[in-house]
């Protein structure tokens, strides 16, 4: 029999997992890409909350967590080049009391590509299936929850607000255009129908799965020379050698448990 | 049966284990079952700091004192069952903890020539006890030994054998005071948990149930 | 966005100057705020002729901003004696600039319109522009920008027809003749100033005046 062995059952579980989750940290990623013909960039902070364990030993062998949500605040900056827009206000001549006939010249008015930011905060839930990965690494044992494969995030009703918050966001940028105006609409028309809820989920997706498919959730983390005691005045700290820690799902007493078999030497 | 049982934590120290923390505690901290009175006594180990000094036992009529020095091997439990059978009338019982060391008692002998010798006698000892929480609190706590009765085969007369296994229970109890396992340490720092039961001695394990922190 | 400042003239808007005594007119373009100090040269030269032509007419010279300098095309430029030059500037990206000199007239500005000059400007977003003269003349009025949506064939052209029709506001000394009018989105107001002691037309929301 090991020197340790601890145990948690799916109750203890869906106490120390979600809590584990909820604790870590922020992630943020940057990027750029596309929507339709417009370039944009992109910066998103991600941090999960919540999810509900169940321990499923071999042969499936993994912990899946449902129902855990990905909070993520996404701020997109359109770049949108309006010169299809441009046009030319005509000659314009008047008749004047000391002049007579004047006339302007022909004014060509170019529209510039503007910048349009885009915040977006929202969530979306998922599932994901983990295993239990165990490495020595720099001397400090961990045993974490790894993803495994990539979990289908269902993105359609973040999607489908994104790109209500774009097109709020687009219209304000518009209206700061100057000779806009009459062409409000069918600027709007334009830009709006180069992208589609589609093109959305394309753009949400590679930016969003990262964070949840390489999620890793930290169970067990200790150095490999571990702190029995603390040292004390005249002693000094007492230290036991973990010489190795293995991690398992095990259901085969009637109830499923996540076990930790550990071995020490003085 | 589970591991957890019907709580939803369990972390179980194997004996093998739990003298492997005895064996760390002890080996950093020697000066718990090092005592004496001066070097002249005995100097093994030779680090000053692997003593604690005791002061001398006073008697008219002893110039200086008498100068002694009681040592003890590092400890070794055997949780139950019993893994290596006991001296009679000795039985390990559910739940209990049988304890074995050494210990050697040397004195600063003085003769009527002024010379000073020392005379040691070592013997061994088993002890049965029990494990008790020291200290408990959220997530957190600690056990200690609480030693019952202490067995030291082979002395005579009958008189003598009892005196000298309560001056070693007494001295031993005292010894063992300091040592408080943490929790912690019997997990290996994985798991917290919130004691609802335990500790129970069985099958060879030290066990604390609980529930989730 | 381009502001309605003839003190700071860009590409939506143009100045114009009648020159009615024969002689030469020396001009230089530069920033605002030269124009009111008035210490560069004035490198640019009208050759006004003694003969009148039947009917006045209009010379354009186009401002160019090339190597960090304002230049006038043609740099020179002879005219009749009544004829109206009027200065603008084709690309947008031409940095606000202003017009001014001495000629047989006496001195003449952009910055500081007095007799015969015009400034027009194309109105480019929607809303009410409250002008006034920077100056402290007194002079003001309201200028009424509507959009107009021009998503469909027949609303754009008829906002192209709108487009070729200009505004117009008479200033003499103190007197509007048109204080308030409506225009749509993209629409041209000259404003015609016959007599004046100097002043601007200037969105009144810029309140710091050049000096």
């Amino acid at each position: 029999m090991a020197d340790i062995v601890a145990a948690i059952d799916e109750t203890a579980a869906n106490v120390i997992v979600p809590s584990t989750i909820g604790s870590l940290p922020s992630v943020s990623r940057s990027g750029s890409g596309s929507l339709g013909p417009f370039g944009l960039s992109w910066s998103a902070t991600a941090s999960l909350t919540g999810g509900t364990v169940d321990l499923i030993p071999p042969p499936a062998d993994v912990i899946r967590i449902a129902g855990c949500r990905l909070n993520y605040t996404l701020g997109v900056t359109l770049s949108l080049d309006l010169s299809f827009l441009n046009f030319c206000l005509p000659r314009v001549c008047v008749r004047l009391p000391f002049i007579g006939r004047i006339c302007t010249p022909r004014i060509c008015v170019t529209f510039p590509t503007i910048s349009v930011p885009v915040s977006h905060s929202s969530f979306v839930n998922f599932t994901a299936d983990m295993r239990l990965a165990t490495a020595l690494t720099g001397a400090v044992w961990k045993v974490d929850a790894i993803v495994v494969g990539v979990p289908v995030l269902v993105l359609g009703p973040a999607a489908t607000a994104l790109v209500a918050a774009i097109g709020a966001a687009v219209t304000l940028a518009l209206l700061a255009v100057p000779f806009i105006g009459p062409l409000l609409a069918l600027a709007s028309a334009i830009i709006f129908g180069a992208f589609t809820v589609a093109n959305v989920l394309g753009l949400l997706g590679p930016i969003l799965t990262p964070f949840v498919s390489g999620l890793r959730i930290p169970l067990y983390t200790q150095p490999q020379m571990f702190e029995v005691l603390p040292a004390s005045a005249p002693d000094p700290a007492v230290l036991v050698r973990l010489d190795s820690v293995a991690a398992a799902l095990d259901g085969s007493s009637g109830e499923d448990e996540l076990v930790l078999t550990i071995e020490i030497s003085p | 049966m589970s591991l957890t049982e019907t709580e939803n934590v369990f972390a179980g120290l194997h004996e093998t284990g739990l003298n492997d923390l005895l064996t760390a505690f002890f080996s950093a901290r020697p000066r718990l079952l090092n005592y004496r009175t001066s070097s002249a006594v005995v100097n093994t180990p030779p680090s000053p700091t692997a003593w604690t000094t005791m002061p001398v036992i006073a008697f008219p009529g002893v110039e200086g004192g008498i100068e002694y020095a009681v040592q003890f091997s590092i400890p070794q439990v055997d949780i139950h069952p019993e893994s290596a059978a006991l001296p009679p009338p000795l039985i390990l019982g559910g739940g209990q903890i049988a304890l074995r060391t050494a210990v050697e008692f040397t004195l600063l002998c003085r003769r009527v020539d002024d010379d000073q010798k020392p005379i040691s006698v070592r013997l061994e000892v088993v002890a049965l006890g029990r494990v008790v929480v020291r200290t408990v609190g959220l997530g957190t706590g600690s056990v200690s030994f609480d030693l019952l009765r202490v067995e030291i085969v082979n002395i005579t007369p009958d008189a003598l054998e009892s005196l000298i296994e309560c001056l070693v229970l007494t001295l031993l109890r005292a010894a063992l005071e300091s040592l408080a396992l943490p929790f912690s340490a019997i997990r290996a720092g994985a798991f917290s948990l919130n004691l609802t039961r335990g500790p129970e001695a069985e099958t060879d394990q030290l066990k604390l149930y609980g529930s989730a922190v | 966005m381009s502001a309605l400042d003839s003190r700071a003239l860009t590409y939506l808007d143009c100045y114009g100057q009648r020159f009615s005594t024969p002689g030469q007119v020396r001009y230089a373009i530069t920033g605002p705020l030269a124009a009111r100090l008035r210490v560069d040269d004035q490198p640019y030269l009208l050759q006004v002729a003694d003969q009148q032509a039947a009917e006045p007419q209009q010379h354009d010279i186009e401002v160019r901003y090339e190597n960090g300098a304002f230049t006038a095309v043609p740099p020179e430029l002879a005219i009749s004696a009544g004829d109206v030059v009027l200065w603008h500037a084709a690309q947008a990206a031409t940095p606000p600039y202003a017009v001014w000199g001495e000629g047989e007239d006496g001195s003449f500005s952009s910055t500081s319109l007095q007799a015969e000059a015009v400034y027009s400007h194309a109105f480019g977003s929607a809303g009410d522009v409250e002008w006034t003269d920077m100056n402290q003349s007194g002079v003001g009025g309201l200028i009424r920008v509507h959009d107009l949506d021009a998503t469909d064939r027949d609303a754009c052209e008829r906002w192209g027809r709108v487009l070729c029709e200009g505004a117009v506001v008479v200033v003499e000394r103190d007197r509007v003749d048109l204080p308030e009018l409506e225009i749509v989105t993209g629409q041209t107001v000259f404003f015609a100033v016959t007599q004046s002691s100097g002043m601007t037309v200037t969105d009144a929301t810029l309140a710091i005046p050049v000096r």
